[in-house]
């Protein structure tokens, strides 16, 4: 037991100090922070990048509704903002020339923007936008919002209607709230359970390629190193091997750990921080997760991470460099990335015959059980099965790989063939 | 396979009286393996501390053996402590330091050394030298594993030579070079013409089995049946004039040789083993 600890502990200890596990770790939240604040701040701040106050406005309509956008974007009648955009009113060939030299303006920057308007626009919302810049989608929007309040204005006081029943009327918004009931009887958002239910699949198979890549890495610098011959004098191969896989799998929860609870805190306070940027928005709501569905959660992660931590381990002992290992890992990388070509039709259909079935296969049942498990209710036997079987399949990789490892960790040069391997594996039974 | 590195196709091996592999014998032993190899990443102590905890130590006694350990072997000075580098700081001889340590952290009762000298300068090959002379005085085994014969003949008390997975001598240095040390060695130094006198007497092959030709000097290899005293004999006969007429033994170098085997020696020293 001591010894397995020293090589958990080494494991553990030297990759937790390294530069690569701190950079890594403290990228995670800079990622979440990237990707739950920077949308909505940057999509705000877009939609402040041209000042539409200082726009100047084309009229060539008889109704003179360069006017009433003016209005529209600088807040509507009851606006504060005394900041207006300018509106000239020319008709004819006289446009064309307060066109050109409205040109010159905007290419020499003297101008953000330019909208001209005619009577095309007010038949059917033909509008032509000049700026400056590129065009930020958000200012396109707006001035096109602005113009559709303005037409529909128009159009209601021609027909003799009050614009803000006009509005009302018009203004209907569809919003539907999605329940799942939990097998404990609480209610939860389906929407979130899919998100949560991906999102979990997805990083058990991020989590799983990291740091089965952390493993085979490990093992084939020890053989390249040969320390392995060293350590293998003092300690068993099975200890070794679990050793290593123990402790690189200590390594994957603290970083994971560190990473959900950063994600988790950050998405309960994605409104706050939002505010103090001072966008406008709201909390995020984390789905209702009991203690109960974590738990099949965590076997599927930690019995997943063995079985391929063992077989990226086999790759490892069996190969004499990192450039043959990058090669020799393919079968491995091919069952993970199989399994995740399922994640569509497993996502379209959770109970179909492929999700049921490639859940109960060891090698894809990690990833596809955890995104069933977020969408449909698993009955218990399933999931039960499909650990086991899991469990039994990760116990022997172990034991396999273990096996390989007395001889294939010492052995140099030719890459074996398949027959070796089993031959190895059966040799040391 | 002592070690339990390799697992052997048939028959037990017994290691200090239990079976090889029992972790209560693999704490007791200590490997110098020949290729070197260390976490090059991680700080020497911490290395060591691994290396010592594998053996059952824990962690304080690994950290006062590491520290005389290191003391010992010119790593750990007034002037500079080699124990917070990294092992990829480090030359290739303080390397082996470092690895020889580990192999001794636990005070093993049965030490095998495999090429410890190899790469190493003279100065660092004779501290571990002395090293390993001290363990010899403390009553520790020490397994050498050597292709310097030179290296095994002065240091060992007893040696067996392996060719092809076969012992093909084991013994006594002593018992060794009386077993195959050959029909006797003889040094000649020759003066005047006692060279060219004893041109017919040196190819005699009742007489001579090898000759190593240095001119005015030569080191022969009696052949089977044939006594100093008869070569003398026949030399005095001749007239052979003589600095020198000196009996020697065979070299460990010598006996390897012709119980392994060479090819491409002189004729006669051919012949396996």
């Amino acid at each position: 037991m001591g010894k397995l600890m020293a090589v958990i502990g080494r494991e553990f200890g030297e990759r937790v100090r390294s530069k690569w596990f701190l950079i890594s770790t403290l990228f995670g939240p800079l990622l979440f922070a990237a990707l739950f604040i920077g949308p909505p701040y940057l999509a705000f701040k877009s939609s402040r990048s041209v000042d539409l106050s200082a726009l100047v406005i084309v009229d060539g309509t008889a109704q003179r509704i360069g006017d009433g956008i003016a209005t529209e974007l600088a807040g509507g009648l009851m606006a504060t903002d005394t900041r207006r955009a300018k509106v000239i009113h020319v008709l004819g060939p006289e446009a064309g020339r307060v066109i050109d030299s409205l040109r010159q303006a905007l290419s020499s920057n003297a101008l953000p923007a330019v909208a001209i308007v005619d009577d095309r626009t007010v038949a059917n919302g033909d509008v032509r936008l000049l700026l400056a810049g590129s065009a930020p989608l958000a200012t396109s929007e707006r001035f096109q919002r602005a113009l559709e309040r303005e037409l529909l204005r128009q159009r209601v006081t021609e027909a003799g209607l009050d614009i803000e029943q006009a509005e009302r009327i018009a203004k209907v918004k569809v919003s539907a709230t999605v329940e799942r009931v939990m097998r404990d009887g609480r209610s939860g958002s389906a929407q979130v359970n899919l998100i949560f239910g991906a999102g979990v699949a997805i990083l058990l198979y991020v989590v799983i390629v990291l740091y089965g890549q952390i493993v085979l890495r490990s093992v084939t610098e020890e053989k390249q190193s040969r320390v392995s011959e060293l350590v293998l004098a003092s300690v068993s191969p099975r200890i070794l091997l679990s050793g290593k896989v123990l402790g690189i799998g200590g390594v994957a929860l603290l970083q994971l750990g560190f990473w959900t609870v950063s994600a988790v805190t950050l998405l309960t306070n994605r409104g706050r921080v939002l505010a103090a940027l001072g966008v406008a928005s709201t909390n995020m709501t984390i789905p209702a997760v009991s203690f109960t569905d974590l738990i099949p959660l965590f076997a599927f992660f930690l019995l997943g991470y063995v079985l391929y931590a063992a077989l990226f381990a086999a790759v490892g002992s069996i190969v004499s460099s990192e450039q043959e290992a990058q090669q020799a890992q393919t079968p491995v990388i091919m069952l993970l990335v199989g399994s995740v070509a399922l994640l569509q039709p497993a996502l379209a259909d959770p109970d179909g015959p492929i999700a049921r079935t490639m859940s109960m296969v060891p090698f894809s049942s990690p990833i596809l059980m955890p995104l069933r498990l977020g969408m449909a209710s698993v009955p218990v036997e399933e999931i039960s099965v499909s650990i086991c079987v899991l469990a039994l399949t990760a116990i022997a990789a172990m034991v396999a790989a273990g096996r390989l490892y007395r001889t294939a960790l010492l052995m140099y040069g030719k890459r074996p063939s398949i027959r070796e391997i089993i031959r190895w594996i059966r040799l040391d039974a | 396979m002592m070690l339990n590195l390799m697992v052997p196709d048939q028959g037990t091996i017994e290691v200090l009286g239990r079976p090889a592999g029992d972790p209560q014998v693999s704490d007791r032993l200590g490997y110098l393996p020949e290729e070197r190899g260390l976490y090059r990443k991680m700080q020497v102590r911490r290395v060591l501390r691994f290396l010592g905890r594998l053996k059952g130590l824990d962690t304080k006694d690994a950290d006062r053996r590491i520290d005389l350990w290191l003391e010992r072997l010119g790593l750990r000075t007034a002037q500079q402590d080699w124990s917070k580098a990294k092992v990829e700081d480090l030359s290739r001889g303080m390397q082996q330091k470092v690895q020889f340590a580990g192999t001794m952290l636990h005070d093993p009762d049965l030490v095998f050394l495999d090429e410890p000298f190899s790469g190493l300068d003279p100065v660092n090959a004779q501290v571990l030298k002395d090293t390993v002379l001290d363990l010899r005085r403390e009553g520790r085994t020490v397994v050498f594993s050597t292709h310097v014969m030179d290296a095994a003949e002065r240091m060992c008390d007893a040696v067996a030579i392996i060719a092809r997975g076969e012992v093909v001598a084991n013994g006594s240095l002593k018992a060794l070079k009386e077993d195959f040390g050959g029909h006797g060695r003889v040094s000649i130094t020759f003066s005047g013409d006692g060279r060219d006198r004893a041109r017919e007497i040196l190819l005699d092959p009742s007489l001579v089995a090898s000759i190593d030709d240095n001119g005015q000097q030569v080191e022969l290899d009696l052949a089977a049946g044939a006594t100093s005293q008869q070569l003398l004999k026949a030399l005095v006969a001749h007239d052979v004039e003589m600095k020198k007429f000196d009996r020697t033994e065979a070299s460990l170098h010598r006996i390897f040789l012709e119980r392994v085997g060479a090819t491409g020696v002189e004729t006669g020293l051919s012949g396996h083993g």
